[in-house]
């Protein structure tokens, strides 16, 4: 496939901040493969990509965090010392984290201070700091309230301390982690017009994003990334939304998993009116309406950041709605069960250190056949254990070896184990192969398949297009908290998706706004 | 008979001294996210080695050096386990209370073979014309040297943490250490100055008990002082001036403690100065309150609990004396109720207890 | 036993050893001969059965603040006050011993033991409820709580309990039918450590053959998953901290009913509670290890009474040795363990790898 590469317009016009060929793994995974990306002064260029694409390897290598394994970065074209945090910021590099690097319990003023390090000197003039940092709010219209410890202001107003520090850095490059992931649309478009004037005023800014919405709003060129390459960098003016959805969610891996067509049985799950509010910045999950019937698999497609993984844990009961309901009917008789694959299974999903048994056991422990009046029925456990490792494939040196030893794919084997082995009536499967490899996706898949097929319901998440095209009968397509359409497997297709994801980003932030 | 003499204030701002200067130094360790539980251990051996160096060269000041640079050893096994091999701050500073007392008792009997020798001490400096203004000059001005470096070492620590770049960085180290790393600073640095440092003030608190005071070591010598401005740190809520008002308060109960071990019944004054206790507790809360919007209940409880048990025992004057167990316990009691009752916005630094999280 | 466990009692053996050797030199700069030393602490240890005696009953309190100790932390919870508890449970022991007379032995121990541990859990739930509800470091409340028993007991040593016509400060023996039976005469081992064997083994058992057990390792490990899958951590937390305190108590009880004087005396915790933590550490938190380490502990306690009687060597080397181990361990804790994630670790960054990026960034 030839990589379409947009050129900086000027090309006489040298690139305040060039990569060029950064790598860097981490084990088998490779998070940055030979990355070139370049911005000018004055340009605003959007990094798109899902989350696992390798943006946020990149940004902690141009911010010296992180030490790349080969390749390197430049500023205004010197090469800047890689893993030297300090260097950068010195170069001029800004960097806004998605989660702020701004002390809680400290000020806008003491946090400036903190950032600008020896340059301030030992002691930190107070007076001189916060004339300097409401100077620069005033002119970049930036209101922001100096002596109020940060931990009592609004996301917002820290977005615009982080800002404002690293313009007081000197910073002549801007980076912005997902920016608009904390702001309501309305805080976003203050934004929109701050970054903007900043690109004026000559600063080179990469806005690194998944929505495309933001793109078209601010950027100049998009360079987009997928599986820790660049896939492609375009012209956003010449580009429809649609043609960047695809690039960024393609995947490389041709799917070879077949979903099987049964008819859809009695009704599993029923969502009415389910409503979360505020959960992200002020913004509202929902309301939410779905039905899942035994035997179906409902896919969630839409761009992360959506409320995707809200509804997973209204769905897994993990959070408590606002409003609504969600009701789970048994295909037998009592009480329904549910499965979940948390979206991420080493802090909700695995006890690392403790031994595969363990894992395996979490929910069915208090079972009358694993123990009896609260003691322990060892025999079984180990004979349950035994067969789930078998029958789910688990690669492991014996039962007793902590978890935290196995792959990332053996790891996920024992969730699905645990969570399918309980026959439940729905699964919901947040994020299910999100760092796994080729093989230990195919098996996920046909687990997930194994489970329709035997009538459960499915509610599947994922940021993947092609994992939700691959599996699922119906398709809901999410967009800032809302379900805006579900569409029939057979009229689903990547452009149609695509656009209803682009599409809906624009409209279902009018409406909230 | 009054027991708020001169006397009383002055032995008051006597004992609260070496717990000020643990605390203080306890404070910074702690604001840069380092418990250290160590800090008797610290006094104790302080205290025992500035014993030593004055009883071996006659020099108070030696002694106090001796008392610091003892201190400062001890904090650099606290820091190189805790800090540097991210062992268990708690399981480290247990070790180095057994530590102190284990050593000090061991060189102690060894050397001096159950005899009791006694040093040189420091001899209290009256301040010229200061001391002699009335009431305030024999208490405050009419003190030990160490006393007029303690008034100063509470606004210095202030001053280090709100208004230099270091005490930024202190309090960035254990609130939020990858702002700092973010910095290019290096945390494990900055917490291994700031555990030093409470080394140092452990020490020197340490020597203030022995050479300072009273010329002599004995075992144990501490008698939990560490803990107690372990509490104070606690009840000053992780505040320079909250700390110093912590050991002010604890010292002053100390004092009369003493006081009123000596007399048989609890006078009326001291039921008196409670109810005022009471009122200006429900002042102060009330003021805070209102800046912050916290919620009064368990203020306002513990104040009317002080001025009814006050104007009653004022009224009555019951008969019998409190335990001295009681004062000894009352600076714990207070600490955890402050804690207890604090809103959210008033808790440990967030880091305390915990190792650096590993940067990749 | 796995390869880890191996290499953590490999380190704590050389731990003992080193620290041994240690205090080997350091007396042996006292100019007192080693082997004199060495057989005084044979002869303190092993030397009589009144000695040996001697040692097992220093043994019951140290393991079992120990075994409390490893209840809590691995539930995650650290219970630094096991010191105060032990002051707890004693005191309600004494207080059932003293003052519920005219029973006989088969009811008023156990309840004298009873109300010892009722003692340490009711200390323990007074920091649980500081922990889990009104945010109080756990550590924090174990430890201040301590301090204000400790002068609650010695007040009512010196009070409410005191004998009149005894030993200042001390309270009268208890009643005898509260008394544990001596076990092996003419020595102070008496039948509570039996009672101690068993219930180390209870809790062994508990962590790992029941559902409670089970639920507590897991909330210890990682609580948010322990959390989804339907465990209640608050709670295992608070009965984690509770069931630690209870223990303690029981050792508390122990120093009270079971000791030669029988009688409560201000400060006959006597450091076991913080022994205790010097002693869990040593087992690697393994309550089975505890018995092999406490009984370690109790002799070095125990010979180092003699080594200090006969020898003038004071007791306060035997203290040092045991910091000395301590930070031994501690520090090398990261070898023994260098494939787990930390415990209690603050956030970020510690599983780099398999997640890829952004799931925890």
């Amino acid at each position: 496939m030839a990589v379409p590469t947009a050129r900086p317009t000027d090309s006489a016009a040298s690139a305040a901040l060039s990569v060029r060929g950064v790598s860097k793994a981490y084990g088998d995974l490779l998070a940055n493969d030979g990355i070139d990306l370049e911005v000018r002064p004055g340009e605003i260029l959007a990094l798109l990509g899902e989350n696992g694409a390798g943006k946020s390897t990149l940004v902690k290598i141009l911010s010296g965090l992180v030490r790349p394994d080969a390749g390197e970065v430049l500023v205004d074209g010197r090469p800047l010392p890689p893993g030297d945090p300090l260097a950068a910021r010195a170069a001029g590099i800004g960097v806004v984290h998605q989660h702020f690097m701004l002390v809680p319990d400290m000020t806008a003023t003491e946090n400036v201070a903190l950032a600008q390090g020896r340059a301030a000197g030992r002691r930190f003039d107070a007076a001189a700091t916060r004339a300097r940092l409401m100077e620069l709010s005033e002119r970049h219209g930036m209101p922001v309230r100096p002596d109020v410890p940060v931990e009592q202001l609004p996301v917002g107003e820290r977005q615009r301390i982080e800002i404002l520090k690293c313009l007081l850095g000197d910073a002549r490059v801007l980076l912005l982690d997902e920016p608009s992931a904390v702001l309501s649309p309305v805080e976003w478009d203050r934004l929109a017009v701050v970054l903007k004037e900043l690109a004026a005023a000559g600063l080179a800014i990469v806005l690194i994003t998944h929505k495309l919405g933001e793109i078209a709003a601010v950027a100049d060129r998009c360079t987009v990334m997928r599986s820790g390459r660049v896939v492609a960098t375009v012209q956003v003016g010449e580009t429809r939304p649609e043609e960047l959805a695809r690039l960024m969610v393609g995947r490389d891996v041709v799917l070879r998993s077949e979903r099987p067509r049964i008819d859809p049985g009695p009704v599993i799950l029923e969502v009415s009116g389910l409503t979360l509010a505020s959960y992200r910045g002020d913004r509202d999950l929902g309301p939410i309406d779905l039905v899942v019937r035994g035997g179906e698999v409902l896919g969630v497609a839409g761009v992360e950041g959506n409320g995707q993984s809200e509804l997973a844990d209204l769905l897994a009961g993990v959070r408590t709605p606002t409003a609504g309901t969600v009701r789970v009917t048994s295909r037998t008789a009592g009480p329904g069960r549910v499965g979940v694959i948390a979206e991420d299974r080493h802090t909700d999903g695995l006890a690392l250190s403790l031994s595969v048994i363990d894992n395996l056991m979490m929910r069915v422990i208090g079972q009358e056949e694993f123990s009896r009046h609260g003691v322990l029925r060892p025999g079984r456990i180990r004979r349950r254990c035994a067969e789930l490792v078998e029958r789910f494939d688990v690669r492991t040196p014996g039962l007793d070896t902590p978890v935290e030893r196995l792959s990332g794919g053996n790891q996920q084997k024992i969730v699905l184990a645990r969570e399918l082995s309980g026959e439940p009536d729905l699964l919901i499967a947040a994020q299910p192969t999100r760092g796994l490899d080729v093989g230990a996706i195919e098996f996920v898949h046909g687990r997930i398949n194994a489970h329709k097929t035997g009538g459960g319901a499915t509610v599947l998440i994922s940021a993947e297009l092609d994992e939700v095209l691959a599996l699922s009968d119906r398709i809901a397509v999410m967009s800032a908290g809302r379900i805006v359409a579900v569409l029939d497997a057979a009229e689903a297709t990547r452009d149609r998706i695509g656009e209803l994801m682009a599409a809906g980003v624009e409209q279902g932030e009018d409406v909230v706004a | 008979m009054n027991p708020f003499d001169i006397a009383l204030f002055a032995a008051a701002i006597r004992l609260s001294v070496p717990l000020l200067l643990a605390a203080l130094g306890e404070l910074v360790s702690e604001r840069a996210g380092v418990i250290n539980i160590g800090l008797e251990g610290m006094m104790l051996a302080g205290a025992y080695a500035a014993f030593l160096a004055a009883w071996a060269t006659g020099s108070v000041g030696l002694g106090l050096a001796a008392g610091i640079v003892v201190g400062v050893l001890l904090a650099v096994v606290m820091a190189f386990v805790s800090v540097t091999l991210r062992g268990d701050q708690i399981v480290v500073g247990v070790a180095l209370n057994l530590l102190a007392a284990g050593v000090t008792m061991f060189l102690y009997r060894l050397q001096f073979q159950g005899t009791q020798p006694t040093t040189v001490r420091m001899e209290t400096y009256p301040v010229p014309l200061l001391s002699d203004i009335p009431v305030v000059g024999p208490v405050v001005f009419n003190q030990l040297p160490l006393v007029y470096l303690a008034y100063v070492i509470g606004p210095v620590v202030a001053y280090l943490l709100y208004r230099t770049q270091l005490g930024l960085r202190i309090r960035s180290a254990g609130e939020k250490p990858e702002v700092l790393d973010a910095t290019g600073c290096d945390v494990v640095r900055v917490q291994w100055g700031a555990v030093l440092t409470a080394g140092a003030f452990a020490g020197l608190g340490g020597a203030f008990l022995s050479v300072g005071q009273v010329g002599l070591f004995a075992e144990h010598m501490t008698a939990g002082r560490g803990f107690l401005a372990l509490a104070a740190v606690v009840f000053g809520q992780w505040r320079p001036y909250g700390v110093i008002a912590a050991c002010a308060v604890f010292g002053f109960t100390d004092a009369l403690q003493l006081r009123l071990q000596s007399m048989g019944e609890v006078p009326r004054e001291v039921w008196i100065a409670l109810a005022v206790v009471g009122v200006l507790i429900a002042g102060f809360g009330a003021l805070r309150a209102r800046r912050s919007g916290s919620p009064l209940r368990w203020v306002l409880l513990g104040a009317v609990l002080c001025i009814v048990v006050g104007v009653l025992g004022a009224v009555l004057v019951p008969g019998f004396a409190l335990p001295s167990q009681f004062w000894l316990s009352l600076p714990y009691v207070l600490s955890l109720v402050a804690l207890a009752s604090a809103s959210r916005r008033v808790r440990a630094p967030a880091m305390i207890g915990l190792p650096l999280p590993a940067r990749n | 036993m796995s390869r880890q466990a191996l290499r953590g009692a490999a380190v704590s053996v050389l731990a003992v050893v080193v620290a041994l050797a240690a205090s080997l030199v350091v007396i042996a700069l006292t100019g007192v001969p080693l082997d004199k030393a060495a057989a005084a602490m044979w002869d303190g240890v092993f030397g009589s059965p009144a000695q040996f005696g001697a040692t097992l009953t220093k043994f019951v309190p140290l393991v079992l603040a120990a075994v409390g100790w490893v209840i809590a932390i691995r539930a995650g919870r650290l219970n630094v006050g096991l010191e105060g508890q032990i002051l707890a449970g004693g005191t309600a022991s004494a207080a059932v011993g003293l003052y519920l007379t005219g029973l006989p032995t088969v009811i008023h121990l156990p309840l004298a033991v009873l109300a010892g541990a009722v003692g340490g859990a009711a200390l323990g739930a007074v920091a649980a409820w500081l922990w889990a509800r009104r945010g109080v470091n756990d550590f924090i409340a174990t430890l201040l709580l301590t301090f204000i028993v400790t002068q609650l007991v010695s007040w009512l040593a010196n009070g409410p309990m005191e004998e009149p016509t005894g030993t200042l400060g001390q309270s009268a023996p208890v009643a005898d039918t509260a008394r544990w039976p001596i076990l092996i005469p003419r020595t102070t081992l008496r039948a509570d450590i039996l009672l101690v064997i068993v219930l180390v083994l209870a809790v062994a058992y508990m962590l790992r053959r029941t559902v409670v057990g089970y639920r507590l390792r897991l909330t210890g490990a990682n609580p948010a998953a322990a959390q989804a899958t339907g465990t209640r951590t608050q709670l295992i937390g608070v009965g984690a901290l509770c069931a630690s305190a209870a223990i303690a108590g029981v050792a508390g009880s122990s120093l009270v009913v079971a000791s030669p004087a029988g009688n409560l005396a201000p400060g006959f915790s006597a450091n076991y509670g913080f022994d205790g933590i010097v002693v869990a550490l040593l087992a690697r938190n393994s309550p089975l290890g505890c018995i092999p380490a406490a009984l370690l502990l109790a002799a070095l306690r125990q010979g180092g009474g003699l080594l200090e009687a006969r020898l003038g060597i004071s007791n306060g080397l035997v203290t040092a040795t045991q910091a000395v181990v301590i930070l031994l361990v501690t520090g090398t804790a990261w070898y023994a363990e260098r494939r787990r994630p930390r415990r209690r670790t603050a956030g970020s960054s510690e599983v780099p790898a398999p997640v890829a990026e952004g799931a925890r960034s």
